[in-house]
């Protein structure tokens, strides 16, 4: 799998120009706040109208705003995981994470649900709704939904922002391992440098709408480039 | 005393069918008005409103000019071989959804803009149509509003009178419907008939909004 990102959007005085690639493994889309993070993961998702530029995923082409070629979200194959999660509070847990597989037969249905609430520890949980649930398990619960119908890439908008300090630790080792378990690869939004650290095999640092610097994780952090990383490194590191 | 039951039956199968049209082309404009912006957008919204604010009487007699037999819509009727338009249970029909219907479309457009689009996008994200996803997630999350815009549009249908008496008329057995009916018979001085007509309609229309608050409350989710 391969990722590349070639894309411009203007939404009122906030210009993106974002131009990266990502690979397998986990990516880490690392920024301050309002550096366009979120916005460059719903273009890639196709969730931002307006988008103009390429994004190509291994030898698909999502986007080709010359060639005039702009799928939408559900023909890109992209698994995203929001902030709040968006579990539809509507439906239970099984429907939840098995919304995205309405074409399997039910058997078949039911027994890919039933291996992802195990992935993610949920057995035991299927019928109740998401108000039932602990913000962990919600955020489990949305990881095995946009999992579940087996996408090429999983776009991941601070998946730990919701929950507290400890929970999140452990959620960590949690979505590496889950990760190796499945295969998928990530891209995943943050601004806390220790989920970098952790988590990231790649970094792709942005600020204002632009990415800085892009690169392995091992050798971007060790000999950051850019001032504004440099700031950000120091700053956690005291 | 004996009274007819006719015109309160008459009544019950206009606003049930009134509603039901409502249904069919309220909800839809209702979620377009919620989600999408097109031109046009504000003057639909004041046409929708309309209704709600002009005299009956003023609606009557815009509908008369729509589907009188000069009209172009009555003469369409007609050429299909449905026969003459106003003064039928079919006018009353009409008369009752477009009386109706901007209650129905306020209510369901209102629980539209409070369902998060966030529940949308992820869904798209699962590779849904935005069909499958209006009726999988938008309406059930919105469905209180339409409930309640259901239980008030069928109790203004209930109630149409001004349009209704201009259109479809007071023809006893055929377009009589409940509140025509009292107004017809306070005006025969026939007073105990009122009393009994109004009783029933004021009952049957507050069970069937009792009814429907219940359904709005247990269900959806």
């Amino acid at each position: 799998m391969s990722l590349s990102v070639d894309i411009h959007l203007k939404v009122g005085p906030f210009e993106l120009k974002s131009a990266f690639q990502s690979f397998e493994g986990i990516t880490a889309l690392f920024g301050p706040s309002g550096a366009g993070k979120t916005l460059t993961l719903r273009s890639i998702a196709g969730l931002a109208a307006g988008t103009t530029g390429r994004v190509l995923l291994s030898d698909r082409v999502l986007l080709d705003s010359r060639a005039g070629i702009d799928l939408p979200p559900r023909a890109r194959g992209i698994g995203y995981v929001f902030q709040q999660y968006a579990l539809f509070p509507h439906l239970s847990v099984e429907k939840n994470i098995g919304y995205g597989l309405s074409d399997l037969p039910s058997a078949e249905l039911q027994a890919r649900v039933d291996s992802f609430l195990e992935l993610l520890g949920l057995d035991g949980m299927g019928k109740r709704r998401p108000s039932e649930l602990s913000g962990g398990q919600q955020q489990r619960v949305a990881l095995a939904r946009a999992l579940a119908t087996q996408p090429e890439l999983l776009l991941l908008d601070e998946p730990f922002a919701a929950v507290d300090i400890r929970m999140r630790k452990r959620l960590r080792g949690e979505l590496r391992r889950i990760q190796e378990v499945t295969g998928t690869p990530m891209l995943l939004v943050t601004h806390d440098l220790t989920e970098v650290r952790q988590l990231a095999n790649f970094v792709v640092l942005i600020d204002q709408g632009a990415v800085l610097e892009s690169g392995p994780a091992g050798e971007v952090l060790s000999e950051p480039l850019h001032p504004l990383l440099l700031e950000l490194t120091d700053e956690k590191l005291v | 005393m004996n009274y007819d039951s006719g015109p309160l039956w008459l009544s019950l199968q206009v606003a049930t069918l009134a509603t039901l049209i409502s249904l069919v082309v309220g909800v839809p404009l209702a979620w377009a008005l919620s989600r999408l912006n097109f031109r046009g957008r504000d003057l639909l919204s004041v046409l929708i409103l309309l209704p709600m604010v002009l005299p009956p009487t003023v609606l009557g007699y815009y509908l008369l000019r729509l589907i009188g037999r000069e009209a172009a819509l009555g003469q369409a009727w007609e050429a299909l071989g449905l026969g003459r338009l106003v003064f039928t249970p079919a006018a009353a029909v009409i008369a009752a959804f477009v009386a109706s219907a901007p209650f129905l479309m306020k209510s369901a457009q209102a629980g539209f803009e409070q369902v998060d689009r966030v529940y949308e996008e992820a869904a798209r994200t699962l590779g849904r149509s935005e069909l499958e996803i209006f009726f999988t997630v938008t309406a059930p999350l919105a469905w209180r509003g339409i409930v309640a815009g259901i239980a008030l549009g069928f109790a203004r249908a209930m109630g149409e009178f001004g349009a209704t008496l201009m259109v479809a008329g007071n023809i006893p057995g055929r377009t009589q419907t409940a509140s025509i009916a009292i107004y017809d018979a306070v005006q025969a001085s026939r007073i105990e008939e009122a009393n009994l007509l109004a009783l029933i309609l004021s009952i049957v229309t507050g069970g069937m909004l009792l009814l429907l608050a219940r359904l709005g409350r247990g269900s959806g989710w």
